[in-house]
């Protein structure tokens, strides 16, 4: 059990968000040091950061080494946020997550600790290897972004962002996600291998640092931003023939013969967040058929129970099976 | 359950019964039809047209309330199409269908849509419900064993459907663990009593209108003094009489188990010892045939006669109302008889054998002949003249009728190669028989009576073997009516001089004359040559006379005319037609021949009209090379003229241009592919000065189609000029380069 927590205080003034300039520097600010941490994968960053926008969880399913806890800690350091991080491991007991309550032997009282879900961003280290009823008791923080214990509830960040990650070759000893528990992450990224050009770079970069290059980026807003920027997220429009194709998309999903559970009404209001964050991520005020496209691998290969490599021809068909509303 | 319910194809078993309901009501179609073989046709063209059309509106509705309102528009447009086809038929080509066969047309029209768009819910069972709908009409209306085959597979399969469809629904409830009322109760409590309230007050006869109405909804031929020349059925006068069961009303040309008084001679003879009041004795006293009392109607009003006579009815007879009232008016015609069947027809009355130099006369030599049989087909009694098939010339056989007018012999009018006769009720072999000519007739009469149907049999034929054989060379013959009809004028104002002695010398030298005397060169001149030939006076059914509405041929006083037979291969004689305007006998050729027949009279006429159809064919070839440039153009003055109404238009239409150029390309937009995402690589590959205005009028377009506040300002004022240069940089050739590329 390897548990990590990084206070930030934040040298950011409290201010908000005023005009649509602000709001896309914000945004800027957030892609670029984001870009900086994993270079040379800028879709992955598009992903991650519609993921954040739209106050989704997020589920890495890669190889060890590919940049997955970097990316993770870049993203808790732009917010501006407490971030905190857990190996899960078999003997990892739900109250290492969530914080317990202790004797205090001289207030003679019961004190709450707070576990690692008390921060806005939380790196869930190989989240199948846990025991399912770890996983469970995180999943009831991701979901009702709170906590209770003995009777009492204690509210979490309003910004809390989980980024799990699970590692698809290790079979011994893990404890798979449940399907149910997967629509609790709005989505499924694998980062994959860098280019030749990136990982030259990298070489390049290591030459003469003995303790590796470690991105330590500024933090480039604060939590309350972020708050309102997924806000302004959620007001993106969606017109009536775009809904009604995601509609349909979903209902495809569900009528596939090689899919054994569809997607989820849940499931179908998280795609439509993300479609409206990826729309406001492109400076659009209104969502389009391609932002739902764009999205739907990362959306719906978190859901589609099934075949880990059949899951991205699944999603072409799906996408081809439902025609794109243009004049109707 | 939801397996199906959710398949994007139409159901196969629905679709199969509607076929075979649709069938039925083809055969149905085409026996009432006075040419089976056209409306079968056209029955089955509609039907192919119908499902084709209706599946590629299926393909295209992709989801499933679009589906719906096709099917809405679909079913409307089978409901009104038979009747609309109808009135154009009527108008332009004499069509004739009676309402009752025009609404069930609409019915089977109405289901076959079901069925095709049976993928929806609830559909299928619909479809079938119709089409049995659609049987039960048909067996009230057909007596013909097709149609019954037809009921018959019909039922089995639809026993089977039913059974499907029961194991379906439990099926169903079974995994749906609550079972939901099907039956629309509210709408069937109030449709029915609409229904019911409407039936009462027409039967009461609650406004005088409904009570005409529904007297007069079916058309029939009379009783009512009007008449519609399309119906099925009537009573009373009419183009179409039906041969009537209880209370007959006037005299006809039709096959009836009823017989009235009439002072007119009779093949009937009537016996009434109910009344013990003999009929009017004839003005001669010839053989009859005699009836039982139950088919005699005694009346005592004068009886209407009608000469004009049409198509008889089938075995649907009714009861009427008999209405006193009413005396029908005679309608006369000046028919000599009518023909119903293929035209143009030669009826051959009289036959001359030998001639000398002026005169035909017969020698009065007879063929030895078979004894007529008397065979019952059908339950009706045929009289059998000769074997069917009996010379190699022989090939298929043809019907007529012919119904006798105003004709004083007692010979049949007879086609070529008469088989077999019928008269109604005449069940005795010695009411036919032949003249010394070799004319069939009724030797112990002297004349038809008029009004008689007689229904002839006769061989078609088919010279080909003739052709080809080496005994007999036709070829001859063929020369020598081939010469008469092209180098001869027909002049019936030119007769010979009567101190002529060699008519045919004569006829030769003037080089016109009427029919008689071409058929008498031809005669003397194949007799020359070694053929046994022989003289043939009778009538010709001209094509030109032939009544669409009634369906048959009148055959005037006119048309008398006087051909020429050939005695061959020992056993037959074949009709020739020397004199030109008359067409030859026509032959029942293999589908071979046919084919060639087509081929040669196609390659004739492409050779007639060799200019047009050179510079058809130029026009074609350069209309379909440049195909892609005059739609282009179509296309865009389209787009331009429809543009012009909003700036909403105008980008809508230019981006339908664009599709519709990428389709003349042959890389047009797969159906799930977005308009951003599909036309993005042009942009890249247009020149880098029109790039900025492509992009923004991709945004523009975005914006237009998805987002809910529409096109902004800033961009009205720039959409004519985005438009105008995506219209003009996006042209075919970019279209096709940009999608190769990217590809």
């Amino acid at each position: 059990m390897a548990i990590e927590m990084v206070k930030e205080s934040s040298h950011l003034a409290e201010k908000t968000l005023a005009s649509p300039c602000e709001h896309q520097a914000a945004i800027d600010g957030l892609r670029r040091s984001l870009q900086a941490a994993l270079s040379g994968k800028n879709d992955i960053v598009e992903m991650v950061l519609a993921c954040l926008l739209a106050r989704g969880h997020l589920l890495f399913d890669d190889l060890p080494g590919l940049g997955k806890t970097t990316l993770a800690k870049a993203v808790a350091r732009a917010v501006g946020g407490e971030f905190a991080r857990v190996q899960c491991t078999p003997d990892l007991l739900p109250t290492d997550i969530t914080g317990f309550n202790m004797f205090d032997q001289k207030s003679r009282a019961f004190e709450f600790r707070r576990g690692p879900v008390f921060s806005d961003v939380l790196l869930a280290d190989e989240i199948n290897r846990a025991t399912p009823r770890t996983q469970s008791a995180l999943f009831e923080a991701m979901a009702e972004r709170q906590v209770t214990l003995d009777g009492q509830t204690h509210p979490l960040s309003q910004t809390f962002f989980v980024i799990a990650t699970q590692n698809p070759v290790e079979s011994h000893g893990a404890y798979p996600l449940p399907e149910a528990q997967l629509d609790r992450f709005a989505m499924k990224l694998r980062i994959g291998y860098p280019d030749r050009r990136s990982e030259l770079e990298m070489l390049a970069a290591n030459i003469g640092v003995v303790d590796g290059v470690r991105h330590e980026p500024e933090p480039v807003i604060t939590p309350v931003q972020l708050c309102q920027l997924q806000e302004h997220v959620a007001k993106v429009a969606l017109s009536a023939k775009v809904q009604e194709y995601l509609v349909d998309l979903g209902r495809a999903t569900r009528e596939h013969k090689e899919i054994s559970l569809g997607l989820s009404p849940r499931g179908l209001i998280s795609w439509q967040r993300i479609a409206q964050a990826r729309a406001h991520l492109r400076g659009r005020d209104f969502v389009t058929p391609d932002d739902i496209q764009d999205v739907a691998g990362p959306v719906l290969e978190v859901r589609l129970a099934g075949d880990f490599d059949a899951a991205p021809r699944l999603v072409q068909e799906i996408l081809a099976a439902v025609e794109v509303p243009v004049f109707r | 359950m939801t397996a199906w319910r959710n398949s994007p194809t139409p159901r196969v078993d629905a679709l199969l019964l509607v076929l075979i309901a649709s069938l039925a009501m083809t055969v149905v179609r085409a026996n009432n039809a006075w040419n089976p073989t056209s409306l079968a046709v056209r029955a089955v063209c509609e039907l192919l047209v119908t499902i084709a059309l209706s599946i590629a509106l299926c393909r295209r509705a992709g989801s499933l309330a679009h589906a719906k309102g096709l099917l809405a528009i679909a079913i409307f447009a089978a409901i009104i199409y038979p009747f609309v086809a109808e009135l154009a038929l009527r108008q332009f080509a004499g069509g004739s269908e009676p309402l009752e066969i025009l609404m069930l047309s609409s019915l089977q029209l109405m289901a076959v849509v079901l069925a095709v768009f049976s993928q929806l819910p609830r559909v299928a069972s619909s479809a079938v419900l119709l089409s049995s709908f659609l049987l039960l009409f048909v067996t009230t209306m057909t007596s013909s064993r097709i149609a019954l085959v037809l009921v018959g597979i019909y039922g089995m399969m639809v026993l089977w459907w039913l059974m499907g469809a029961y194991w379906d629904r439990l099926a169903g409830a079974l995994v749906a663990t609550q079972v939901e009322r099907r039956i629309p109760v509210r709408v069937a409590v109030l449709g029915g009593t609409g229904i019911f309230a409407l039936l009462l007050a027409t039967l009461i006869g609650a406004t005088r209108v409904s009570a005409v109405a529904l007297h007069g909804f079916m058309p029939t031929s009379g009783g009512t003094r009007w008449h519609d020349p399309q119906a099925r059925s009537g009573v009373g006068d009419g183009d179409a009489m039906v041969a009537a069961k209880y209370e007959a009303k006037s005299f006809g040309p039709v096959e009836s188990d009823l017989f009235l008084e009439s002072d007119m001679p009779s093949l009937y003879d009537m016996s009434n010892d109910l009344y013990g009041d003999p009929p009017k004795p004839k003005r001669e006293l010839e053989r009859n045939i005699a009836l039982a009392s139950e088919n005699f109607t005694a009346t005592h009003e004068p009886m209407s006669k009608t000469e004009r006579s049409g198509r008889e009815f089938s075995a649907v007879r009714r009861r009427g109302k008999r209405n006193s009232t009413t005396t029908l008016e005679d309608r006369l015609a000046p028919a000599m008889l009518y023909v119903v069947g293929r035209v143009p027809l030669h009826l051959a009355l009289e036959r001359f054998d030998t001639f000398d130099g002026r005169q035909w006369t017969h020698s009065g030599e007879t063929e030895i002949r078979p004894p007529i049989r008397l065979e019952i087909w059908y339950e009706r009694p045929w009289a059998y003249l000769m074997r069917a098939g009996s010379s190699s010339i022989h090939r298929g056989v043809e019907s007529h009728a012919v119904k006798i007018i105003n004709l004083n012999t007692n010979r049949f009018p007879s086609p070529p190669q008469l088989t077999a006769i019928h008269v109604d009720k005449v069940d005795q072999p010695d009411f036919f028989g032949w003249t010394d000519d070799g004319v069939a007739c009724m030797p112990v009469r002297k004349q038809i009576p008029q009004l008689t149907v007689a229904h002839l049999q006769s061989q078609g034929v088919n010279l080909q073997p003739l052709r080809s054989s080496p005994t007999n060379n036709w070829r001859k013959v063929e020369a020598v009516v081939e010469r008469l009809r092209s180098e001869f004028v027909l002049d019936p104002n030119a007769p010979a001089p009567e101190e002529c002695t060699d008519v045919v010398a004569h006829f030769l030298s003037t080089k016109r004359g009427p029919d008689y005397l071409f058929a008498t060169t031809a005669a003397v001149m194949l007799r020359e040559l070694g053929y046994v030939t022989r003289l043939v006076a009778g009538f010709y059914a001209r094509h030109d006379r032939f009544d669409h509405r009634a369906g048959q041929t009148s055959v005037l006083a006119d048309d008398v005319h006087v051909w020429v037979e050939v005695f061959v291969n020992g056993n037959s004689w074949v009709a020739i037609e020397p004199t030109p305007g008359y067409d030859a006998p026509r032959e029942s050729l293999t589908w071979r021949q046919w084919a060639m027949f087509v081929l040669t009279k196609c390659v004739d006429w492409c050779a007639e009209h060799i200019a047009i159809v050179l510079a058809g064919s130029v026009l074609v070839a350069l209309l379909f090379v440049a195909r892609c440039v005059w739609l282009d153009m179509l296309a865009g003055c389209v787009c331009c003229v429809m543009g012009l109404r909003s700036n909403r238009a105008r980008l809508l239409w230019t981006i339908r241009l664009l599709e519709w150029r990428g389709w003349l390309a042959g890389s047009s937009r797969p159906r799930r592919s977005t308009i951003a995402s599909w036309y993005a690589p042009l942009v890249e590959n247009a020149p880098p000065d029109v790039q900025p205005p492509l992009a923004h009028f991709l945004r523009c377009t975005d914006r237009l189609l998805y987002s809910p506040a529409g096109i902004d300002a800033t961009e009205h004022s720039v959409v004519d000029s985005v438009c105008r240069s995506a219209a003009s940089t996006c042209t075919r050739k970019l279209l096709a380069t940009s999608f190769c590329q990217s590809k």
